[in-house]
């Protein structure tokens, strides 16, 4: 095969008349329908803007601002005691007899987040005025108990995947591990040393209790320092040094049972 | 509106004229049955008439209009849709010789990223500098392109071949 043979041969191979015939049909029939779907277009999305700033103003102006149930990605929350208690999925009631004493009242609902005790954000599972109990052999750090149309339902803390057990008690890390460290100035003594990783009852003093599977669990490493902290006592709050050498704070949540 | 759909037309004519049958070969190639070709044409003719760039000559414009036709044979052969099999039933009416129908079928069998090479070194003349500005590939990949295309053709090796 040389040049003159694949000259010949594509040479060959031509264009039908027909076929401008069609392109250019086609093409004029592309530019008519930009010209007719053009205003159309226009028209719909003018409609759409008006239709969607007619709901607003109804919503906004005459029915008064509207706290959606619905916060996106925001968890449902509850804030008591300065922290943060969610609303189960599945609400758990729980009988009366367990129920201890009344700590207070839900107050107010924010959006996204609450921030002060007694706010809420999630109307599907509080309302203002609920009333809040004890949970008889659980501590307030742990769960309370929210009264809701004549029953009690239990709402756990919030608690993320990552814990620490130390001293016979539970701790949880809270905080984003980049933003809200602890400043050395409130280290207090070095109590102990983390001693490994484990995702599975039972638990002992030492170990970083990682219960989802998630890459945060390696910011401990076996050997970690475990501090007091100077303005909370061990019943509030301790502090794990992590492998940055940054100082993070785990809360106090309950005491290790034997199971 | 009457004045903007004559000057459509009037400027697909020209251009249709002008590149029409270069860009129906090209596709072809690349293709192997009409229909597609002329599908891949519309959507080159389509985006000359509506999207390009402000030529500065007609080698300019003859260039932009090689590589997005290339462009657009190439994503056609990729969809999902199609199947990878250049389908050449209907290359068979352009040729009346057996001899040139085997030629024109062990170019379509080429691997498509030889087909426009050989096609416009062999068939539109173009020096390697010259393809390597219109489908703004390097030089050496060009050179590449055409010695493995050729060595799949068995096409006899010219003095200057690469020039």
């Amino acid at each position: 095969m040389n040049r003159n043979d694949i000259k010949h041969v594509i040479n060959k191979i031509e264009p039908e008349k027909e076929i401008e015939q069609r392109l250019s049909e086609k093409i004029y029939k592309r530019q008519c329908n930009k010209f007719v779907l053009k205003p159309i277009f226009l028209v719909t999305v003018s409609l759409a803007i008006l239709i969607c700033f007619g709901i607003f103003g109804y919503n906004f102006l005459i029915k008064g601002p509207n706290i959606s149930t619905k916060q996106g990605s925001y968890p449902s929350a509850l804030m008591w005691n300065n922290s943060l208690y969610s609303g189960n999925a599945v609400p758990k009631e729980i009988n009366v007899l367990e129920v201890g004493n009344m700590v207070g009242t839900v107050a107010k609902q924010v959006i996204p987040m609450p921030k002060h005790n007694g706010e809420f954000n999630d109307v599907s599972k509080f309302s203002t005025g609920n009333q809040l109990f004890l949970i008889k052999n659980v501590e307030i750090t742990e769960a309370i108990a929210i009264l809701r149309d004549g029953k009690y339902y239990r709402i756990d803390r919030s608690v993320t995947s990552l814990s620490i057990v130390w001293d016979n008690k539970i701790y949880n890390f809270e905080g984003n591990f980049d933003e809200d460290t602890i400043n050395q100035g409130n280290i207090d003594t070095s109590i102990g040393v983390v001693k490994r990783i484990i995702v599975r009852k039972p638990y002992k003093n030492g170990d970083i209790v990682a219960s989802g599977v998630e890459a945060d669990k390696t910011i401990f490493p076996s050997g970690s320092k475990i501090y007091l902290l100077k303005n909370e006592g061990p019943d509030k709050a301790i502090a794990v040094e992590d492998k940055n050498g940054k100082f993070q704070k785990a809360v106090y949540i309950k005491k290790l049972t034997a199971s | 509106m009457r004045k903007s759909l004559q000057h459509v037309n009037d400027n697909f004519s020209v251009r249709y004229n002008l590149y029409g049958g270069m860009l129906f070969k090209i596709c072809m190639v690349y293709l192997g049955n009409k229909e597609d070709a002329e599908e891949a044409m519309q959507e080159a003719f389509l985006k000359l008439i509506y999207k390009s760039p402000q030529f500065a000559d007609s080698e300019h414009e003859k260039a932009w209009l090689i590589r997005i036709t290339s462009n657009i044979c190439k994503d056609m052969l990729r969809s999902v849709w199609r199947k990878r099999v250049v389908k050449t039933e209907n290359v068979e009416n352009y040729f009346s010789n057996p001899g040139d129908l085997n030629i024109m079928e062990d170019i379509l069998k080429l691997p498509e990223k030889y087909k426009v090479v050989i096609h416009l070194h062999y068939f539109e003349d173009y020096s390697v500098k010259k393809m390597s500005e219109t489908l703004r590939i390097s030089e050496s990949a060009i050179k590449m392109r055409l010695k493995r295309g050729r060595e799949i053709l068995k096409i006899e090796l010219e003095e200057n071949s690469y020039e």
